[in-house]
């Protein structure tokens, strides 16, 4: 009875621990995507979003099994309605990362070089906002003191991306020789790459109120 | 067996059955309630375990709070010890009903001293004195354990980094061994309740297993209650665990893990023959063997949790109830046991009381003395 419990019990720890390993993945992928994207390096940008299409889908798939099994084996019972609710919300952040990797490749909008810099700064925050943000949920299950450490990173990469946000429009409308609608276009993609961020934020609110659930 | 026939011995102990089987029905919910709302055991599981560590319990560690009951009051009727059980589960009826908190082992000492009252029996004051101190002392002593385990838990969990999932993986098998060892603690200490007044009238013969275990007659009644409270757990339990689980304690699996061993170590404490022979043989202080409420050792410790977690909703309401039983529940049993021994005896035309076997019972109350006044020595 125990030993196929324990035995399940060790498969869903590694499932949980492969999404949140993908989730991680497709913070870099999307970093990586950008900056291709602005170097111009368009081989390799169809590589990434293949990368970022596959972690999708994987991401998907595991998180859809996890939320079978802890039902099926009506395991953590008082916790499984958070469990799920975080997988899930963590799980938006990878579909939003290739959405808008997939909505720079197809409607491919200029970026000036006068904001490159700024754009792949942006990139970077967002991804680095993800990347704590898989941490603190790697900490709600393992090492729930270490969860305020992580969140506050990304409160940090989310105001740090604000910042850049805001400045680069700023760039982008102060610009003389440019059409409305391109500087518009522009504009649409610098809010899709802040938004994670800010999603990257609210997830860890949801990671900050279970914690304290989680606390005996 | 003595002259009393099947049918007779059956047709009395009904009421200490009946007993039996409401004090299964309600307090196996103190024991596996929270683990089977929340849905970390199925309640076949959890009545299946509590069933056999009730009996287990019963039958090998009843004798300490047994003794203690015969000593305020050595009811040697089968007519007396019929009624005294019977006024015993009338009240716990009708306490129920009016929404105090009652227990069976307030119950039954407030009957026999109705029955003491009845037959003319001086009841000894420092028995009572030492009851009502243990009932008192229970969830005073169940919120400190509760306490120390809370705390000792959390830094435990804090310091192992255990994985969500792993965590309730071994919440599981810690519910499901504190359930067994609080249904044996339950069975130990709350037997005497069901059949500590029967002891004395239903005498019945040694039986041996295998030429290596001796079960005596005390063991064997102990047996026969501890299955009307096996009963009470699998017919009726499952309603009370809803009740107990959902309305009255939301606790997580955890802190329901605490709070039911918290409450079997104090019902333990309060009825290990071996461990107060052995604190004793140490010169150690040890607990009197009293039956003790399950119920409100639970509050107790779900009160111990509530000062650990440093929480404000310390409800004093619940205290006060709580010490409301203390005094009313054995005051309406005693009052409840006279007026039925008074029907017995005189509409009935039973005996309550034999007068013939008083010297037996004596010598028996000087047996029982030494052996509890042995462990006073140390208490005090």
């Amino acid at each position: 009875m125990f030993d196929g419990l324990i035995k399940k019990t060790k498969i869903i720890e590694s499932e949980i621990d492969l999404f949140l390993d993908n989730i991680t993945k497709s913070a870099l992928v999307f970093k990586e995507a950008i900056r291709d994207y602005s170097k111009g390096e368009k081989k390799d940008l169809k590589k990434r979003i293949e990368q970022i299409s596959d972690l999708e889908r994987q991401t998907d798939e595991v998180r859809r099994e996890i939320k079978f099994k802890l039902y099926r084996e009506m395991l953590i019972p008082d916790a499984r309605g958070d469990v799920l609710g975080l997988l899930e919300t963590m799980d938006d952040l990878v579909d939003i990362a290739k959405e808008v990797v997939v909505q720079i490749d197809i409607e491919k909008p200029e970026i000036f070089p006068e904001i490159e810099d700024k754009f792949l700064k942006l990139a970077d925050y967002s991804s680095k906002a993800i990347e704590s943000t898989s941490k603190a949920g790697n900490a709600y299950f393992r090492n729930i003191t270490e969860v305020n450490n992580y969140i506050n990173k990304v409160k940090f990469y989310e105001t740090e991306a604000d910042d850049v946000e805001t400045e680069i429009k700023k760039i982008i409308f102060d610009k003389k020789d440019c059409e409305l609608s391109k500087k518009i276009h522009l504009r649409d993609i610098i809010v899709r790459v802040a938004f994670l961020s800010d999603e990257a934020e609210e997830v860890c609110e949801r990671i900050a109120v279970y914690s304290i659930k989680r606390n005996i | 067996m003595n002259s009393y026939s099947l049918v007779t011995i059956l047709f009395f102990l009904s009421s200490g059955l009946f007993l039996g089987w409401s004090l299964g029905a309600n307090d196996a919910a103190n024991v596996f309630g929270t683990a089977v709302t929340t849905k970390m055991l199925k309640f076949k599981t959890a009545a299946i375990i509590a069933s056999i560590f009730v009996i287990i319990g019963a039958v090998s560690g009843g004798k300490g709070t047994s003794s203690t009951l015969e000593k305020l009051g050595s009811v040697n009727a089968l007519g007396g010890a019929f009624i005294v059980a019977f006024a015993a589960a009338i009240s716990v009826y009708l306490m129920t009903n009016i929404s105090i908190p009652v227990s069976t082992s307030q119950s039954i000492v407030g009957a026999i001293i109705g029955w003491n009252f009845f037959v003319g029996l001086k009841t000894d004051l420092t028995v009572v004195t030492k009851i009502v101190m243990s009932w008192i002392a229970s969830p005073i002593l169940a919120a400190i354990f509760s306490i120390i385990f809370f705390l000792g838990i959390r830094k435990l969990l804090h310091n192992s980094n255990i994985h969500l999932i792993r965590k309730d993986f071994y919440t599981r098998i810690g519910l499901i061994v504190v359930g067994a060892f609080g249904a044996y603690s339950l069975g130990a200490n709350n037997i005497a309740n069901v059949m500590g007044v029967f002891t004395e009238t239903i005498p019945l013969e040694n039986i041996s297993l295998f030429n290596v275990f001796i079960i005596d007659s005390k063991q064997q009644l102990f047996f026969i209650g501890a299955m009307a409270i096996s009963t009470g757990i699998l017919t009726y339990s499952k309603n009370v665990m809803n009740t107990v689980g959902k309305k009255l304690f939301k606790l997580s699996p955890m802190t329901a893990l605490i709070v039911v061993l918290s409450s079997s170590t104090v019902l333990f404490l309060f009825a290990s023959r071996g461990l107060k022979s052995f604190l004793n043989s140490y010169g150690l202080p040890s607990l009197p063997l009293v039956p003790v409420s399950s119920s409100q050792a639970v509050v107790g410790a779900v009160l111990g949790i509530s000062i650990a977690k440093k929480a404000s909703n310390l409800s004093f309401k619940t205290l006060g109830k709580i010490s409301l039983g203390w005094v009313t529940t054995p005051l309406i049993s005693a009052l409840i046991c006279f007026i039925m021994l008074f029907f017995m005896q005189n509409v009935f035309m039973q005996k309550v009381y034999s007068r013939n076997i008083q010297n037996r019972v004596s010598i028996n109350r000087v047996e029982a003395s030494e052996y509890i006044n042995k462990g006073d020595n140390y208490d005090r």
